[in-house]
């Protein structure tokens, strides 16, 4: 354990937990976009910069992978750190200027019109989706390419990937909502990875409700009887009433 | 001590006040007046479904050994103990549903307006501080009760032997 300084809090905590952990139990509010508890910190977004002084001197890290060490002092709120999280959203505001969560975060600090033009990118290139999709759920479709201002998330060669399960936790976890997922005639799309993947059909009441790929990928992983795969969730609830209204009582 | 919401299908009237009840436990304010107003409102986590002229409310089951517990990748489902309930940390949800393909009762559902999925978590915050789970203190008939498993089996096994004694009884 150690002991560290959060705006004027003395805390106890375990030795290298990230700071935004910390602040979170505290309840100061830093803002993120690219952490996710599940998932490593990544310190892309740069949004959670605070100011740590340690041993006199002050500097700017990302509180989302700055480890607690003891004896810390760290500001979420000074002079320098906001003027720092302005420049960053200033930044990324240029960058993608019509994602709402961008210009809400604007409107908040104060952002008026970004020095450096608007752009109309949609991804802040936080990384979300390509974490969540190499360290959750393991299937690896789709990844960092190209570097520089080139740089952007790909499936390799940016053909469809054999890969991707479609269980859309990509597009659940994006930030600026760039990762649309569409379910159209027993198929789920989606367009940013350029892939479809076929859903299954409920065998009692024929509507489609999860990716057949997904469906394979959990039997692999858990014994569970073939049923439960074969019926949507709707059906199996209301398969289990008419075996609880037969017994009268669960 | 495994407390479960025992579910007796005669007494149920499908009136769907077990619904509003744990919308409302479930909504931000607790209030049911201010709950209707709320962006995204807040929705029960148990339904009523009709068979066959019978109502017959289902809420998790909180299974011993939990499908949704065992498949989550990021461990934010889990069973709070070894007999509690079974609960979702909706900060670690990623919302990859695999919750929603291996649950035999089709219980979890995604969240309105929102990317995260939800589930019955037994009221564990009302059991806590003593009270019923709000769709059983809610429910009008007594169809829904909140019992401890080990004594439901002991007070069936208990009217079933009453019956036999009135019957030996009324014959003599």
């Amino acid at each position: 354990m150690v002991s560290l300084t959060i705006d004027g809090n003395v805390v106890q905590a375990e030795e290298r937990t990230p700071l935004i952990k910390i602040a979170e139990k505290l309840g100061i509010r830093i803002p993120t976009l690219c952490y996710h508890p599940a998932l490593e910190p990544y310190g892309t977004c740069r949004l959670c910069t605070v100011e740590v002084v340690k041993k006199g001197r002050a500097r700017l890290v990302t509180a989302c992978n700055y480890p607690a060490e003891e004896g810390i002092v760290v500001h979420t709120k000074s002079e320098r750190v906001i003027k720092a999280r302005k420049l960053i959203i200033e930044l990324l505001l240029s960058r993608c200027s019509k994602a709402k969560v961008i210009q809400e975060l604007a409107e908040e600090y104060g952002v008026k019109e970004p020095r450096f033009g608007e752009g109309d990118e949609d991804c802040i290139l936080c990384g979300l989706c390509v974490r969540v999709c190499s360290e959750i759920v393991g299937a690896n479709a789709i990844s960092f390419t190209s570097r520089g201002i080139d740089r952007e998330v790909s499936t390799p060669f940016h053909i469809a990937s054999e890969e991707c399960i479609g269980c859309g936790a990509c597009a659940y976890l994006c930030p600026t909502d760039a990762i649309k997922l569409e379910d159209i005639k027993g198929t789920r799309k989606i367009e940013r990875w350029d892939t479809s993947r076929p859903l299954q059909r409920c065998s009692i009441c024929g509507n489609y409700f999860a990716p057949v790929a997904q469906l394979e990928y959990i039997k692999n992983r858990l014994n569970l009887p073939e049923e439960i795969f074969q019926n949507c969730p709707n059906c199996r609830r209301k398969s289990y009433a008419e075996q609880v209204a037969a017994l009268g009582h669960i | 001590m495994k407390g479960i919401i025992f579910v007796d299908v005669g007494k149920c009237l499908g009136c769907r006040t077990c619904e509003i009840e744990c919308a409302v436990a479930h909504s931000q304010s607790k209030n049911l007046f201010e709950a209707i107003n709320e962006v995204p409102s807040s929705q029960p986590r148990v339904s009523v479904s009709e068979v066959e002229g019978l109502s017959v409310p289902i809420q998790c089951r909180h299974c011993e050994a939990a499908p949704c517990v065992a498949i989550c990748p990021t461990g934010a489902i889990s069973k709070r103990g070894l007999e509690g309930p079974v609960t979702i940390d909706e900060k670690l949800c990623v919302g990859c549903r695999s919750c929603l393909a291996v649950c035999p009762y089709g219980v979890p559902q995604v969240k309105r307006g929102g990317k995260l999925v939800t589930k019955c978590d037994l009221c564990f915050e009302r059991l806590e501080l003593g009270q019923e789970p709000a769709c059983v203190a809610g429910c009008p008939t007594g169809a829904l009760q909140y019992r401890i498993i080990s004594e439901i089996g002991q007070e069936i096994r208990k009217e079933v032997l009453s019956r036999f004694t009135f019957e030996s009884g009324t014959s003599e």
